[in-house]
């Protein structure tokens, strides 16, 4: 399953807090269209770099890169500063 | 009857034990078992989900990596051109670390993760702050 939703807080100093949600589910579509527009040129491309004996297969590092993306699904970093005195919480659900 | 049973009753009849550890025995008989179906099972609950990092200290840090993370990067690490998996290498080793990335196949991510379960680092720095890496569910 890939992430849905990023989600960020900060609490500052003063103990006011901003919590953000991001719907990473709306970037998907996008993403996903874009790669099926970009696909045909990434495989000229890759064609190109085989004919020129560049060994840098294109097609695989980005559906790599996908699935690192896919995988990032459950992250969390918590970071409590007790100098600054604020606390940043960011959670990839 | 199965002999394990059998041998815990003729202990409670010798009076060798109580009916209370009699009965703690028996439970324990009954767990689901099977020696395989056993050992898949812990291999499956034992590989963990997580890396951990927690800082302590001064600040807090506290991180949880997916694993499959892990596994993505590795597998990404296949598609280094030679070339610059030669050039990896050779720096590697100038450093002194003597690894060869070309080693690392993606069918021994699979074991090496599950393996990382029983790892754990733990550093005391000077300035009080403790980290702590681990991997867990």
């Amino acid at each position: 399953m890939p992430p849905w939703i990023m989600h960020l807080r900060f609490v500052n100093q003063r103990g006011k807090g901003i919590g953000l949600w991001l719907p990473i589910f709306l970037a998907w579509p996008i993403l996903i269209a874009l790669l099926i527009l970009l696909l045909p040129l990434v495989c000229i491309a890759e064609i190109v770099l085989r004919i020129c004996h560049v060994d840098l297969r294109l097609v695989s590092i980005i559906f790599g890169l996908l699935w690192l993306c896919v995988e990032m699904r459950g992250m969390r970093v918590v970071v409590n500063s007790r100098r600054h005195q604020s606390n940043i919480r960011i959670t990839i659900h | 009857m199965n002999e394990e049973r059998k041998r815990i009753l003729k202990m409670l009849a010798e009076g060798k034990i109580s009916a209370q550890e009699a009965e703690e025995l028996i439970d324990a008989l009954g767990q689901p078992a099977g020696p395989a179906g056993d050992a898949g099972q812990s291999a499956k609950a034992k590989s963990p989900k997580y890396m951990y990092v927690k800082v302590t200290g001064n600040d807090t840090v506290d991180v949880r990596v997916p694993l499959g993370l892990l596994r993505a990067g590795m597998r990404l690490t296949s598609l280094i051109p030679k070339q610059a998996m030669d050039h990896i290498n050779s720096s590697m080793h100038e450093k002194g670390i003597s690894f060869d990335l070309n080693n690392i196949k993606p069918e021994d991510i699979d074991e090496l993760i599950r393996n990382l379960s029983d790892m754990e680092v733990n550093v005391d720095s000077k300035n009080g702050d403790h980290v702590k890496v681990f991997c867990g569910e």
